[in-house]
């Protein structure tokens, strides 16, 4: 009985993401209607659930591109108010949006570094001079941590195929994460073999102890790598299972409404 | 394998046709002169005084195109760059006299210089905080200074030229270096340090950035609405610079001039491969493209055809331009579409 006190304490303490009655409203459209979530260090978990869920609002709640209505965010067991994306990349938060938020005419080595340029030394970076050099040399080297060979970092990011374009941009997000890393739907339109690297890269982030959380419809793939299956029904949270145990029936009966009984 | 060489084709096509965009603008450019050269009479547009003329016509429109290709990249346009031209010609030139009834010419020459700066720069601000803070489409936006600006401008003027530049700024601003007027100079001068600017800062990458994908560049912590402002106040230093050479160079603040500049400087962008799309351009295909429509003025002057011609001939090239850079664009979807199935590893035995 002890044991599983301090077990769940631990628990409590490597939270590393902590939402608690999170209300997102837009107008008269209740998008999320008090969530509670919690992320451990290490933890992937996948977010799942039916279209219009608001699966995509809870992480643009975390990510700040929007402010939640009500409710707290602990990072790693501080409470932060998220205003913006950037206040989330500062507190070590990395998303990987559905659209990929790349600049389509802007070279992929400027794209892994927007907004947070290298300067160049002296007195010219002092400035504004960028040092495109070793933003390429450095890019180069994100990209190819998450296994994938380009042509070119110089090219722009529309000159890439829709798999590549991703691949950069899970890059991108990995390299800055410190603490957690966020995914809508990462492999959408991706191959089998395509959709495998990413999961490889969830996997090798996860084990850095980054805690991780995964929006997918893909659930035979993303169940192969989840730690914790929290599905999201109509804003609420309707199911929280452990993925060593749970069942596509669960998941699905819990997607669609349907009472779930341990 | 396939689509491996399908990708790096594509990359060469896309190298390709940016600097062959520039070539042909050259070439049509050369075409132009030629023409000229051979319907004119001998002697006229073919002469070294007509050659030192259009550099100093084109390089004020070169000046006002560089901003014009700086807005366009971020996505913004500019239609008051012309009427908000006017006005501070006159504004700029009143306050000279003024200056100069009561201080020295050099002092108020000075001043005059600075207001002229200082004006452009407002007026550029006021544009960027209506598209930005009230979100007024910026054609719109500046379709409104624009009225606003030539309103002012002959309310300020009584509807009449003004006269009296002081001589000293003009001859100044007509001196002459190894064969070719100053400001021709300053054109160079600008064009270099503009396209520096874009290439190679921190400002010129979220000034593409922003222009290629507005929303992308707000999540990567790019401060959107002030770069856009920045850019609108840039358009707005080029026109009070311009200002300053306009005054300079003709002795007047010209009431009727300039109000077709908006467009030719966008042409002129446009024409050397500035999208109006945002994203995408270049500063020096800009100010060579600046030449087509200054090109064009000289010649119909000299061939004694009415200079309103040249506004309808630029008014053609204008649209030629933009439906060659929607042309370029639907291209591209499709290669894109074609190769969306392309690995996501590239073999790197292949890159070059």
């Amino acid at each position: 009985m002890m044991e599983t006190d301090i077990r769940e304490l631990e628990k409590v303490q490597n939270a590393v993401l902590k939402a608690k009655n999170i209300v997102k409203r837009f107008g008269h459209v209740q998008a999320l209607g008090g969530v509670d979530f919690e992320l451990k260090r290490g933890e992937v978990v996948a977010l799942v659930g039916d279209n219009g869920a608001g699966k995509s609002t809870l992480i643009k709640c975390f990510s700040g591109v929007y402010q939640a209505d009500e409710g707290e965010i602990e990072i790693d067991g501080v409470p932060v108010k998220i205003n913006s994306p950037m206040e989330s990349r500062y507190y070590g938060v990395e998303t990987v949006f559905q659209d990929l938020s790349l600049a389509p005419d802007v070279s992929v080595a400027a794209n892994v570094f927007l907004g947070r340029e290298i300067e160049r030394h002296g007195i010219l970076g002092k400035i504004g001079f960028l040092d495109y050099p070793e933003m390429q040399k450095r890019a180069d080297k994100f990209i190819r941590e998450v296994g994938v060979n380009l042509p070119s970092v110089e090219i722009p990011a529309e000159s890439l195929s829709g798999g590549q374009r991703q691949a950069v941009a899970i890059a991108r997000a990995r390299a800055w994460a410190s603490k957690v890393l966020l995914l809508d739907e990462p492999t959408a339109s991706l191959g089998v073999r395509q959709t495998e690297i990413v999961l490889d890269i969830i996997k090798a982030s996860k084990d850095r102890g980054m805690g991780i959380v995964v929006i997918s419809h893909d659930l035979p793939s993303v169940l192969k790598i989840a730690d914790r299956v929290v599905v999201l029904r109509l804003g609420k949270v309707a199911g929280n299972f452990q993925a060593e145990s749970v069942t596509y029936a669960d998941v699905v009966s819990a997607m669609l409404g349907k009472e779930f009984k341990a | 394998m396939k689509n491996t060489t399908t990708s790096l084709r594509i990359q060469r096509l896309v190298k390709t046709l940016a600097t062959l965009h520039t070539f042909w603008v050259l070439v049509i450019l050369l075409l132009l002169c030629i023409g000229f050269s051979i319907i004119t009479p001998p002697g006229t547009f073919l002469s070294v005084i007509n050659f030192k003329s259009l550099a100093a016509d084109s390089s004020q429109l070169i000046i006002l195109t560089i901003g014009a290709a700086y807005l366009l990249i971020s996505a913004g346009i500019d239609l008051s760059t012309g009427s908000s031209l006017v006005l501070n010609t006159v504004l700029t030139l009143k306050v000279m006299i003024w200056l100069s009834s009561v201080t020295s010419v050099t002092i108020a020459i000075i001043f005059g210089v600075l207001f002229a700066a200082l004006f452009g720069i407002v007026i550029g601000i006021i544009n960027g905080l209506l598209v930005t803070k009230l979100r007024i489409p910026s054609f719109i936006a500046t379709l409104g200074t624009m009225g606003a600006t030539l309103g002012f401008a002959r309310l300020a003027s009584k509807g009449t030229n003004v006269p009296g530049v002081p001589k000293e700024l003009m001859h100044f601003i007509n001196t002459e270096i190894f064969g070719l007027p100053l400001i021709a100079y300053i054109a160079l001068f600008l064009v270099i340090l503009a396209s520096i600017v874009l290439k190679y800062t921190r400002f010129g990458l979220h000034t593409i950035a922003v222009g290629s994908n507005m929303e992308s560049a707000r999540r990567a912590g790019i401060r959107v609405e002030y770069t856009q402002i920045i850019v609108y106040a840039l358009m707005g230093l080029m026109v009070g610079i311009v200002a300053i050479i306009d005054l300079g160079r003709f002795g007047v603040a010209s009431i009727a001039a300039h109000t077709t500049d908006n467009l030719q400087a966008i042409a002129g962008a446009v024409i050397g491969g500035t999208s109006l799309f945002g994203g995408r351009g270049s500063i020096l295909g800009a100010a060579v493209g600046a030449f087509i429509p200054s090109v064009l003025r000289n010649g119909f002057i000299i061939l004694g055809l009415q200079p309103f011609w040249q506004e309808v001939a630029v008014a053609f090239v204008l649209l030629a331009a933009v439906y060659f850079d929607q042309w370029r664009r639907e291209q591209m979807q499709k290669i894109e579409s074609q190769m969306s199935t392309a690995p996501l590893e590239e073999p790197s035995a292949s890159s070059d």
